[in-house]
């Protein structure tokens, strides 16, 4: 049978499909089985991390053991600002929401400063006992987009932590982000100011400074990742205004008096 | 077996895919302001120009030429898949630092390049010799680069701090323009000088 | 519409595919000696990255990404992981069917390109516009604006080099640095450059 016959050429594509294919999803099946675990670990982490526990050096089991002692998951609907059990509180997830049009809502364009095109209906976030929140925020960073998790203390404002478990930034520049000298400025600062009103910025950095009226709410970008620092702030600033976590800090503020 | 070693051995100096061949060149800026990234990426390659050169070779006399190219980007892209699938499930923090580039290794010319230059016309056994060969020809350059940029750049080898740079509060003040893609051209450039210098039949 | 021409503003000079993201460096090396053959070159990506950008986008959503496949009965169905085999197939197709349709209609320009036009099949900036595409979740009228931002802003690169080298034709450079070695060490400088625009903002 000659090479270039029509009957060849179906063949071997044919052959060449079905092999690669298999071989793929075979692949592909070892991966999503560890997966699961991977990514859950990790959000583990990140969230005791944004909290203030030093998990750097912990096993996977500890790990495990230290989360579900401290903290407890819910479900907040964004829009009303409640807890809400209309999604299952263990096995909603938020960033496969995002796949499904019936959970997530378009964020419209003027308010789209995070550039992430639409947001999930509902906001898993974790509480711990004294009264910390840690929530999920997410957005566009320079090469792809940055996942973290900040931790506030009960007043709904002030920072414990901030602490990003995924992003794409440059190694020594961007991904500055995860250096704990950086970080170590987060805790303390207000993400809202004594009126209310969202006062949380990030600035070029070297233009920090400790002395004007609102440096408890001035984050010091980082060094020769401009861009990087203004996408951190952007998306700080998204997840903190109203079509954020606003009303449901105010709601919380309100409920604990 | 004295082709086979020429095979191997031939891309690492005298016909190197990234000096001389410019060839694999965009993975090369991108992966090497770290060692271990970089090091991920070469073997990376290396196994998947082997395997694929090999596969391509082994069923050279069946392909239709009409379907030519796209068999062969079939084969590279299905071997990059399980890589990059393999990655995700047993070493997870480096795919993410590998992220958009793994994808990319189906286009590094290196890999359609050995195949459609060599694989298509010479037997299974020394094709994967000479695309294991490229691929290691394109690590030492990787390895290279990023040696020069991880210790000028951050002050670490493989992330061990070796210059304690100030952001940690040491004393060596790092060298920003490392970290970024351009000083990876500098650097190609200056290998591509060496090299040409210390093997004039290789200059232009 | 101001964020259509945001889009491809930063798509051209700040997300500039070549000199930001360096990606097609090889066809970039090797096509940037003259300044005629640089202009072909980039008017074929653009027209490749034109065409493929917008139809990876069209797959991705109805076919490929969790969920895509509910119109048929499928929701649960994550065909993601296919997708780089998918993109490549729908650029190698398109670039075949370019080249078939300006042989036809356009052979002066067909002749002009020649070897590039294939070449364009395995350039990394063409499968990198359709990553990036997926990674930031654009959709269909974005992904147009953003094809032919990435096309352009290759083209607006690669005749820039292109410039440079013509003009390097009268200097003096040490023997082994001619021809490739130079061409790198400029890459890096008009790279260095472009990173100027990185500090605008709309």
């Amino acid at each position: 049978m000659s090479n270039d016959s029509t009957l060849k050429t179906f063949l071997v594509a044919f052959l060449l499909c079905v092999v690669c294919s298999v071989l793929v999803c075979l692949a592909a099946l070892v991966r999503i089985d560890r997966e699961a675990y991977n990514k859950q670990l990790e959000i583990r982490k990140t969230v005791l991390a944004a909290d203030g526990y030093d998990v750097g050096k912990m096993s996977g089991d500890d790990i495990d053991k230290l989360f579900l002692d401290n903290m407890e998951r819910k479900i907040v609907d964004l829009e009303t600002g409640e807890f809400t059990d209309a999604v299952d509180v263990e096995t909603y997830d938020q960033r496969a929401a995002l796949e499904n049009p019936d959970l997530t809502v378009k964020i419209p364009a003027e308010a789209n400063i995070a550039g992430m095109g639409s947001r999930a209906k509902y906001a898993a976030i974790y509480m711990t006992k004294d009264g910390d929140v840690i929530l999920p925020i997410w957005g566009a960073g320079m090469w792809g987009q940055m996942h973290g998790y900040i931790a506030l203390q009960k007043d709904g404002t002030t920072v414990k932590g901030f602490t990003f478990y995924e992003h794409s930034e440059t190694p020594g520049l961007g991904a500055e982000v995860d250096n704990p000298r950086w970080k170590a400025q987060w805790p303390g600062k207000q993400i809202y100011n004594s009126s209310g009103r969202l006062a949380i910025k990030v600035v070029k950095n070297g233009k920090y400074n400790a002395r004007a009226s609102d440096a408890n709410s001035t984050i010091d970008g980082l060094a020769g990742a401009t861009v990087t620092s203004m996408h951190v702030k952007d998306i700080v600033r998204y997840w903190f205004g109203d079509n954020g976590y606003a009303k449901f800090l105010a709601k919380l503020k309100a409920k604990r008096g | 077996m004295a082709k086979a070693k020429d095979a191997l051995l031939d891309p690492l100096f005298n016909n190197n895919p990234i000096a001389l061949q410019i060839l694999g060149i965009c993975s090369a800026l991108a992966v090497t302001n770290k060692l271990s990234t970089a090091l991920t990426m070469g073997i990376a390659v290396t196994l998947v120009t082997g395997f694929s050169s090999g596969a391509i070779s082994a069923i050279r006399k069946h392909i239709p030429t009409s379907i030519r190219i796209i068999v062969q980007m079939t084969i590279i892209a299905t071997l990059v898949i399980i890589i990059d699938q393999m990655l995700k499930a047993y070493a997870y923090e480096m795919s993410k630092a590998l992220s958009v580039y793994v994808g990319l290794i189906i286009t590094n010319c290196i890999v359609m390049g050995r195949a459609e230059a060599f694989a298509m016309k010479n037997p299974v056994g020394i094709s994967f010799m000479d695309g294991i060969g490229n691929g290691l020809g394109y690590t030492l350059v990787l390895l290279t680069v990023g040696f020069v940029r991880e210790l000028f750049g951050s002050g670490k080898l493989f992330g061990l701090t070796v210059l304690n740079p100030v952001n940690n509060g040491g004393w060596y003040v790092t060298n920003g323009l490392m970290l970024l893609a351009p000083s990876a051209f500098f650097l190609i450039g200056f290998i591509i000088w060496g090299l040409r210098t210390w093997k004039p039949e290789l200059q232009e | 519409m101001s964020h259509y021409f945001t889009l491809f503003f930063d798509s051209v000079f700040i997300d500039n595919i070549a000199l930001t993201f360096f990606l097609g460096m090889c066809t970039f090396i090797a096509v940037s000696k003259k300044v005629q053959t640089a202009i072909m070159l980039g008017i074929a990506v653009t027209a490749v990255s034109f065409i493929t950008v917008p139809v990876n986008n069209l797959l991705y959503f109805f076919l490929l990404k969790k969920g895509a496949l509910s119109w048929a009965g499928y929701p649960d169905l994550d065909l993601s992981f296919l997708g780089l085999i998918c993109y490549i197939a729908v650029i190698a197709a398109i670039v075949q069917i370019l080249e078939m349709a300006l042989d036809k209609y356009l052979p002066a320009l067909y002749n002009a390109l020649g070897i590039f036009l294939p070449l364009i099949t395995v350039n990394c900036a063409i499968l990198g516009g359709s990553l990036f595409m997926v990674e930031r979740d654009y959709n269909f009228g974005e992904s147009t604006v953003y094809g032919i931002g990435v096309g352009v802003g290759f083209a607006l690169a690669i005749a820039l080099l292109a410039g440079i080298r013509e003009k390097l034709g009268y200097s003096d450079v040490p023997k082994g640095l001619r021809g490739v070695g130079v061409t790198f060490l400029i890459v890096g400088l008009v790279a260095m450059s472009f990173k100027a625009f990185s500090g605008l903002q709309f």
